[in-house]
């Protein structure tokens, strides 16, 4: 591995001086610049396309809706396009560099008009991009949701190589990573839990999203710090046109966003919240112990942006969110991520385009149980990080487009404070902090090379420091399986390196274009974390902590390769994709049997490491335009765990690998008023560990797997089947007022899809005649119909 | 933990209420595995060691007892007591007048279990305990997690020293309390290892935890006139270890989608041929206290 990691190292490192010195003997060129916006509301489109006919050289808007394209001297022809956008094209006369914002116009029936340019249409197929899925936000407002409520993690869950452990799960897995693998990322802030009531919702407002992006190979140099994908939700900046108010009342939760420009074409902003009522409709069914019990949860999610000049922008952007449960006044549970991230844009000069992030995330929950003061239990946890992250886009010319910058972000973990009192007398049992600082550098470079191939090129360095203030923990040597003996502790003071690692990751991504709607892809990929979650439950729970790196705990290292081939046809009415990957991780952790995964401040004496490999094929077919719509997707994969202490040391697949894994979504426009669209999704069982004997101590009568052997048998397939209907109202030139009704049936055919199978002695039976029985338990366990009403007055 | 875990199984069954069914599966099949159940403790009724054979998960005939094995108990202090079979269920005992079954606090006491051409052994120390002071009574009324009614807390302070661990079992009019929930074990003052609460007054989730428990794990008031008694047993930290798997796995089935990875219970049995053994064998000291319910 390591020679392969040199010469990658000089391959990158001549790419990246090549382009440097054709630039030093270029011609003087000059530049085309400016945001490409959305007509209506003056947000700016991320990955929008300007292609210039003479040359045939293009380029795309950032995350920022910001391009720039240099050329040399002379008359073009721009074109501006935008997937569901009208096209635009510019005569530019480039005899000095060119500031020029365009604002592209929505297409009025999006589905069914001729598009003037077919460029950004096949950048599935020409962008050197791989493993990359983009979810329009209106395309997944228009999926059957569950209960009505249009769900950014549930959708992705529908896309090749995405998985789930089982409905209602947290998170999502991707190419066979754990959930604590996958970056979430909201305005560049990492959200750590992103589950409202467990899994069922996520924390996305749908109507504060402009655009979902997750990637799960060939990851780009500018992202680190998690192994298997990174999932980019970027928000809307704010209507700077008019006031737009969006809402929705549905069973769940009740909806209400805002937008407006502050100073016209300057500023705006959005607030959006939604709350749920599921503890009022709730309770009528609960008993009258459980009449205290409240259960709520609800969302802010604000972004405002102030635009200096042309060449400075800030934006603001918070989150806020919450889950709470109430036992009466004595007891309660609740949990929340809270984000904050301040962007500033500059353009140094019309080449060089920077980004300076500043964020703030913290995820923490509370639990307090006790009648008083004088008999309580309070406990509660936290991860806060703060971060600074410069960017830099280098436009240097249409072959050549560089990135590079940092990245520092300080932790702060508070694994478990937690105090007892009983009768006065308290006990803390609390753990104590623990602090890291990660950073990381990186530069790439997107290259074209000649008219078939480009690249993607880059190197990230990584580094990563445990500190003090705390203990660290000197661990002995026990028996595979075991718990090992702490052996010897020393303190650090604050901010004192423990234990530090540095690594260097280098990414790579290759496309080479057959014909005109054809290309093959390939990518390569080390990632590198630092952090993962701690947790050994089949879905993970929003008490599950996140730890560093230590001295005991290594970092995870993946690598993945990844092959594809796309294709469109039909005019890009089709689009057709297949990719097969293979990913291996190093130092993968698990845990004893009956370890202690809480408020145990010798966590890393009950871990286990070992190793995971995964592969697969993926295949996508989507169709884009017509009335009818939608997309099938199959992933045929494998996911395997190697840990010494757990399956009499044997390669066994972990709890959310799925052999097949079929989705079918369609949407069919059936008129002006109705649209429809269904869901259909087929997954092979996932495995789980059945007992295969049962004996006796002490009058209690207890499971036990003689073989020893983990996820042995796989639970029943899952098959699900759901349908929507969106009955739209009439946008009536000069009414201010728009609203639309969706139905949709979530289940339809009431499978009891099983999420696992457990053991139980059967009721009634007990002591040495206790009978033991198997049961499926399914979280839906019928159809669940829903109706819900969208509006939006502007 | 425990208590959030009881919290995640309500929401769980308050989110999936009518979605659990008994189905058929098949297990794979595993060899019928020696079961080692040897609790003792200074009481006479707990001079046992019990062995029997493992069977298929879904055999609900009674165990097979072993009643064919020679069982010995030596003492660090010098004694060889021959532990006789009582019967044929596989349950072998000494006789109740021997006094001095009941070494010192320290002395290590081995098991040597011959059977079939097998030794089996297994080595442990008796722990101190400490006294119970007392155990309070009171009437709770509304209380969210709790009917109205009379609720007990024993009180006792973990003996000074980091790593003391306990078994504490309640009985209700002298039948012990014998729900997975009502497993009560400490490790020092409160419920794990690396708590810093050493020395102290048992903590809040472990004195409460002598209460019976309904089957969604609400406590049961107790009822003027029903005898309480609380003994709290010294287990070594390996047997803590033992019990608290047990448990979980006892009461994984309650965590719906929370349920861990299922479990084996870890053994301090050795085989003399490397052959795999379940069971457990300590020696307790035990301190008790008995209390019967008042008007409150």
């Amino acid at each position: 591995m390591t020679t392969v990691l040199r010469s990658l190292v000089f391959c990158i490192c001549i790419s990246l001086l090549l382009p440097l010195t054709v630039g030093a003997q270029a011609v003087e060129k000059y530049s085309l610049k400016g945001y490409i916006k959305d007509g209506s509301s003056g947000e700016t489109l991320i990955g929008a396309t300007i292609y210039i006919s003479e040359t045939g050289d293009g380029a795309t808007s950032n995350e920022y809706g910001f391009y720039s394209i240099t050329l040399p001297p002379g008359q073009y022809t721009a074109e501006y396009a935008y997937l569901g956008f009208n096209s635009t094209v510019k005569k530019i006369d480039l005899s000095n560099s060119v500031t020029l914002d365009i604002e592209l116009s929505e297409e009025a029936t999006a589905l069914d008009e001729v598009v003037i340019t077919a460029e950004p249409e096949d950048e599935n197929v020409t962008k050197v991009e791989m493993s990359v899925n983009k979810l329009d936000i209106s395309t997944i407002k228009k999926m059957p949701s569950l209960l009505g409520e249009v769900e950014i993690i549930r959708s992705i869950q529908l896309l090749p190589g995405v998985s789930t452990v089982g409905e209602g799960a947290t998170g999502f897995n991707v190419r066979g990573g754990s959930i604590d693998q996958n970056l979430v990322l909201l305005d560049e802030a990492p959200v750590y839990n992103s589950s409202h009531l467990f899994g069922f919702f996520s924390v996305f407002n749908p109507d504060a999203v402009k655009d979902v992006k997750l990637i799960k190979g060939g990851i780009p140099a500018r992202y680190g710090g998690r192994l298997s994908s990174i999932l980019d939700v970027r928000m809307k900046e704010g209507n700077n046109k008019q006031l737009t108010v969006n809402g929705g009342v549905g069973l769940i939760f009740s909806r209400l966003s805002v937008e407006a420009p502050i100073v016209k074409d300057k500023s705006s902003f959005i607030i959006a919240g939604r709350r749920s009522y599921i503890d009022i409709l709730a309770k009528p069914f609960l008993s009258d112990d459980l009449g205290d019990t409240g259960l709520s949860f609800y969302d802010l999610t604000l972004k405002t942006n102030y635009k200096f000049s042309d060449k400075d922008r800030l934006f603001l952007s918070g989150y806020l969110g919450r889950d709470r449960f109430s036992f009466g006044a004595a007891a309660g549970f609740n949990w929340g991520n809270a984000t904050s991230t301040l962007r500033w844009n500059h353009l140094f000069s019309e080449r060089l385009f920077a980004n300076l992030t500043l964020f703030y995330s913290n995820y923490d929950y509370q639990i307090s149980f006790g009648e008083d003061a004088f008999d309580r239990f309070d406990w509660d946890a936290k991860i806060i990080n703060y971060s600074a992250k410069p960017e830099f886009t280098w436009f240097l010319n249409p072959q050549n487009l560089i990135k590079f910058g940092g990245q520092v972000i300080v932790y702060e973990f508070q694994p478990g404070n937690a105090v007892g009192v009983s009768e006065g007398i308290s006990a803390d049992i609390g753990l104590d902090n623990n602090y890291a600082i990660e950073s990381g550098l990186f530069i790439e470079n997107e290259q074209e090379l000649g008219s078939s191939l480009s690249m993607q090129y880059g190197l990230r360095l990584s580094h990563f420091n445990y500190t003090g203030a705390g203990d660290a923990f000197e661990i002995g040597e026990a028996p595979a399986g075991q718990r090992r003996p702490v052996i010897d502790t020393t303190s650090f003071g604050q901010w004192e390196s423990i234990q530090t690692y540095l690594n260097l990751e280098p990414r790579l991504a290759l496309k080479y274009q057959l014909n005109g709607s054809s290309s093959l892809k390939a990518s390569y990929n080390r990632t590198t974390q630092y952090i993962q979650l701690v947790s050994n439950t089949t879905a993970s729970t929003p008490v599950d902590i996140w730890t560093p790196a230590t001295n005991n705990i290594q970092p995870l290292l993946a690598d993945q390769i990844a092959l594809g081939y796309f294709k469109n046809f039909r005019d890009n009415t089709y689009e057709f994709s297949s990719e097969v990957y293979v990913k291996k991780i190093q130092n993968i952790v698990d845990y004893i049997d009956g370890a202690d995964l809480l408020l145990n401040a010798t966590l890393e004496a009950d871990l286990l490491d070992g190793e995971n490999r995964a592969y697969g094929l993926e295949l996508m077919l989507k169709k884009n335009k017509g009335d009818f719509s939608g997309w099938v997707s199959y992933t045929l994969a494998r996911t395997e765990n190697r840990i010494e202490g757990i399956n009499n040391d044997e390669w066994y697949p972990t709890r959310f690998d799925q052999t097949h894994n079929l989705s079918i979504t369609a949407f069919y426009e059936l008129n002006d008023k109705w649209s429809l669209s269904g869901n259909f999704a087929y997954v092979t069982g996932t495995p789980t560990t059945f007992p295969t004997s049962r004996y006796e101590i002490q009058g209690y009568v207890v499971p036990y797997n003689a073989n020893g052997t983990r996820n042995n048998v796989r639970i029943p397939d899952y098959h699900r089947l759901d349908f929507g209907a969106t009955r739209k109202g009439k946008e009536i030139p000069g009414r201010k007022w728009y609203g639309e009704w969706v139905f949709s049936v979530y289940n339809v055919y009431s499978r009891r899809n099983a999420f696992s199978i457990f053991f139980s002695p059967t009721e009634g039976t007990s002591g040495p005649l206790v009978q033991t029985q198997a049961n499926r338990l399914s979280v839906v366990g019928n159809f669940i119909p829903s109706v819900s009403y969208n509006f939006k007055f502007n | 933990m425990r208590y959030s875990i009881y919290l995640f199984a309500c929401l769980t069954l308050l989110l999936s209420q009518g979605c659990e069914d008994r189905i058929e599966v098949t297990l794979d099949e595993a060899p019928a595995l020696v079961t080692v159940d040897a609790w003792i403790a200074e009481i006479p009724s707990d001079w046992e060691v019990k062995l029997s054979a493992s069977q298929a998960y879904f055999d609900s005939t009674r165990v097979q007892g072993l009643d064919e094995a020679v069982v010995t108990i030596t003492t660090s202090t010098g004694n060889v007591y021959d532990m006789m079979p009582t019967d044929d269920s596989g349950t072998y005992s000494v006789e109740e007048d021997t006094n001095s079954f009941n070494e010192p606090v320290g002395t290590t006491y081995d098991l040597e279990i011959l059977l079939n051409g097998i030794t089996y052994t297994a080595s442990t120390t008796k722990f101190p305990v400490p006294e119970i002071d007392s155990i309070q009574q009171e009437l709770r009324i509304d209380d969210p997690f709790a009917d109205d009614g009379i609720y007990c807390n024993f009180f006792a302070n973990d003996l000074p020293g980091l790593g003391n661990t306990y078994w504490i079992k309640t009985f209700k009019n002298g039948e012990y309390l014998d729900d997975p929930v009502e497993l009560n074990i400490a490790f020092d003052a409160a419920f794990g290892p690396g708590a810093e609460v050493d020395g102290l007054v048992f903590i809040q989730p472990v004195q409460e935890l002598n209460n019976p428990v309904d089957e969604n794990f609400a406590p049961i008031p107790w009822e003027v006139d029903e005898e309480i008694r609380v003994e709290i047993h010294s287990i070594s930290n390996e047997a803590f270890f033992f019990l608290e798997v047990l448990r979980d796995e006892l009461l994984n089935s309650n965590n719906g989608i929370f349920a861990t990875p299922a479990a084996n219970t870890p053994t301090n049995i050795i085989s003399s041929d490397g052959s795999a053994v379940i069971g457990f064998f300590n020696v307790a000291s035990v301190s008790s206290f008995t209390d019967t319910i008042r008007p409150q």
